[in-house]
């Protein structure tokens, strides 16, 4: 479904990824772990195609489509979807407006009918219930004065709304409490199925704990340098990035 | 003034050829005071670049042509807007059209294309807080073909709003000019909804000399919603006259759209205790549109207050200005004025002027002016998009919350929702930033 090859991202003249290659197979869940710095989020804003994020070489394939030549919003048509490391606030924007507009250009963009209204509100009220998001919040500006928990669970709820088929989570587990790290995990489970694939970027096996991913792989300097089952992750959180890492080298 | 410009010449031969025709060519009072109105035209001149108030505005250079005054009947132009429930006066081309108007009850309505003038509108016509050497406005008030003055007597409250369409007509043809004038008087605790619309067909060159004269006296309420549509070969050139008794509250709120020239000069007198004007003005422009608002904000007396806001859309190679300048005269103590410039920029060749000045002769008063100028944010726009929201619009959802408040602001409610759709309509159709 996703294939990248030796991949290289320079952010303002500066080379951050620097040949990376990863292939998601449909239904797989992938989780990505690497030192703060390393290109984790530089990897998720190329493939979400973030202005400034220039490809110098290789490649980003997405059901065989180029994904660079693609603008940001035929990515997200096409399914992909980025729940972002730091959610941007947007005042004058309100919540449940935005998701209904993003739900809608998306179903135009693949040829489908729109989402009636009272439809619309229904899937959302239920979807936020389940994150435990209030219906106040939905009404407010986007992200405006939204705790940092609680741009992460409407990161989720987006997601549940838009149900892309792939899912990048980019530290989508910072910031929440317990439990919401749970509704959160939930969440992401539910929508587990063979016609989707997942890219989990995280810090911490807490999150892994809630979803077992299939693969992980190990993010240092710009490059994948090391891979795995779901053990890696144990490892890591055993042994710490620096022993693990040259251990690889 | 040294020897006149031929644009200049040309409105002298205009007086010289039609001053007999003009309405009221038989009353002396108001020929008296075209005479006078001409006479300061002929000494001043078309205001050009080195006239401050217009350094960015050079109407001498722009109004350039050999104008027809001779309004033909062409077929009336029809407005885009839907109609919202009022009392409709109909101004074709500088002319009221008596056919489409409406006769409110409980108004006092004379026309201005009308030989004899009552005497509440005579004594104010061209008086309403004057000011020395307007030249536009005298040149106005010199060849001032129609228009209509409204009186909302004494403690009357006007429900349902009165709405003046100016309508241009556009097509082929010779450039045209007309110009028409609007005197309202609003009696001691009268109130009214005024709205007015202005939209220029495509086609010739028009040039539209508007007028607008707005006298409150003490208590009385005026809610003023214009919206305009202009097009790149629309010159629109408009000035406002405003007196605002103790306790009385003017609101404008403004939209303008389109592509063409707009100059709006906004002259506010407040009176005295308790008097309250708020300006809202939003512009929308694109192409080579130019719309220069300047405003003389005058607070004469104590205990006033005034709130301008400005904000500006600003693509292609557009230019907005806004040049705001508030006197606070001795003795006006407590005053409290204050002005807000927001600009967003979508184009690299669009431009944002604004010019604060203040004069303050009088102690204990709160003025402050504030501006800001950029483009939209582009995290904002990639988090739009990133979940799908096209480019168009996704600027459009960021250019509406730019908006908002003063769209939600819009009253009564029937205008505001035919102007929010309007508005809408213009962002998703404006060229998002590159
Ligand atoms: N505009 C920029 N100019 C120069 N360097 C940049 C720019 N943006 C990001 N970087 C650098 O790119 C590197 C990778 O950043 P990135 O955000 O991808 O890291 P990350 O792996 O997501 O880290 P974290 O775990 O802290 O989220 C960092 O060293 C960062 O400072
Ligand atoms: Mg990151």
């Amino acid at each position: 479904m996703l294939e990248i090859e030796n991949l290289h991202v320079t952010v303002d003249g500066k080379e951050i990824l620097k040949g990376l290659s990863l292939k998601l197979n449909v239904g797989e869940v992938h989780a990505i772990m690497g030192p703060n710095g390393s290109g984790k989020s530089t990897l998720s804003y190329a493939l979400a195609g973030r202005d400034g994020y220039e490809v110098t070489q290789g490649t980003m394939r997405f059901d065989g489509e180029d994904l660079r030549a693609m603008a940001p919003e035929a990515r997200a048509a096409m399914g992909v979807f980025l729940a972002f490391q730091y959610p941007v606030e947007i005042p004058g924007v309100v919540t449940m407006n935005f998701l209904r507009t993003a739900l809608n250009a998306q179903a135009r963009a693949r040829g489908e009918k729109e989402i009636d209204a009272a439809q619309f509100l229904k899937a959302a009220r239920a979807a936020a219930k389940t994150l435990n998001i209030s219906e106040e919040m939905l009404r407010r500006a986007l992200n405006v004065g939204f705790s940092g928990g609680e741009k992460k669970r409407l990161e989720a709820l987006q997601m549940a709304i838009l149900k892309p088929r792939l899912a990048i989570l980019d530290e989508t587990d910072s910031g929440l409490d317990i439990d919401a790290l749970k509704l959160v995990a939930d969440g992401v489970n539910a929508l587990r199925s063979p016609e989707r694939a997942m890219l989990v970027i995280t810090h911490y096996q807490r999150l892994l704990d809630y979803i077992v991913p299939d693969h992980v792989h190990i993010l240092a300097d710009g490059r994948i340098v090391k891979s795995g089952g779901a053990g890696l992750a144990r490892e890591l959180e055993a042994k710490g990035y620096d022993a693990v890492i040259r251990s690889a080298a | 003034m040294s020897a006149a410009t031929a644009p200049e010449q040309f409105w002298f031969d205009e007086f010289a050829a039609r001053a007999r025709k003009l309405p009221g060519a038989g009353d002396s009072a108001l020929m008296e005071k075209r005479e006078a109105a001409m006479a300061l035209f002929r000494r001043a001149g078309l205001p050009h670049r080195r006239i401050e108030a217009f350094k960015y505005t050079d109407l001498r250079a722009r109004l350039n042509e050999r104008y027809d005054t001779d309004q033909a009947a062409a077929p009336a132009p029809q407005s885009a807007l839907p109609a919202w429930e009022a009392n409709r006066f109909v101004i074709i081309d500088g002319i009221l059209s008596d056919a489409r108007s409406d006769r409110p009850e409980g108004l006092e309505i004379a026309s201005l294309a009308k030989d004899s003038l009552p005497p509440w509108a005579l004594a104010r016509l061209g008086a309403v807080n004057p000011q020395a050497d307007h030249v536009m406005s005298a040149l106005n008030l010199a060849l001032m073909q129609d228009g209509v003055a409204i009186r909302v007597p004494r403690g009357f409250a006007a429900l349902r709003p009165l709405h003046l369409q100016f309508l241009e007509t556009g097509g082929e043809g010779a450039p045209a000019a007309s110009h028409a004038r609007v005197l309202i008087v609003l009696e001691e605790g009268a109130s009214l909804t005024l709205t007015e619309t202005h939209e220029a067909a495509t086609g010739r060159r028009t040039l539209a000399s508007r007028v607008t004269e707005l006298a409150l006296e003490r208590d009385a309420a005026l809610e003023h919603v214009r919206f305009t549509a202009a097009h790149a070969r629309h010159d629109r050139i408009s000035s406002l006259f405003a007196e605002i008794g103790a306790g009385a509250a003017y609101r404008l709120s403004q939209i303008q759209t389109g592509d063409g020239l707009e100059r709006d000069d906004l002259f506010v007198r407040l009176e005295g205790m308790g008097a309250q004007f708020l300006l809202g003005a939003l512009r929308l422009l694109e192409g080579t549109a130019h719309a220069d608002l300047t405003t003389i904000i005058d607070h004469a007396g104590p205990g006033a207050r005034a709130d301008q806001r400005v904000k500006s859309v600003l693509a292609g190679k557009s230019c907005g200005i806004y040049q705001g300048k508030v006197i606070v005269r001795e003795g006006a103590l407590g005053t409290d004025s204050h002005q807000l410039a927001r600009a967003v920029l979508l184009s690299g060749e669009a431009e944002a002027m604004t010019k604060p000045e203040l004069e303050i002769f009088a102690d204990d008063v709160k003025c402050g002016h504030g501006a800001t100028v950029g483009a939209l944010d582009p995290d904002a726009l990639f988090y739009l998009r990133a979940r799908g929201v096209p480019l168009n619009e996704a600027n459009a959802m960021l250019l509406e919350a730019f908006l908002a408040e003063d769209l939600d602001g819009l009253s009564p409610e029937p205008i505001r929702e035919v102007l929010r759709t309007a508005t809408l309509k213009r962002l998703v159709a404006m060229e998002p930033a590159k």
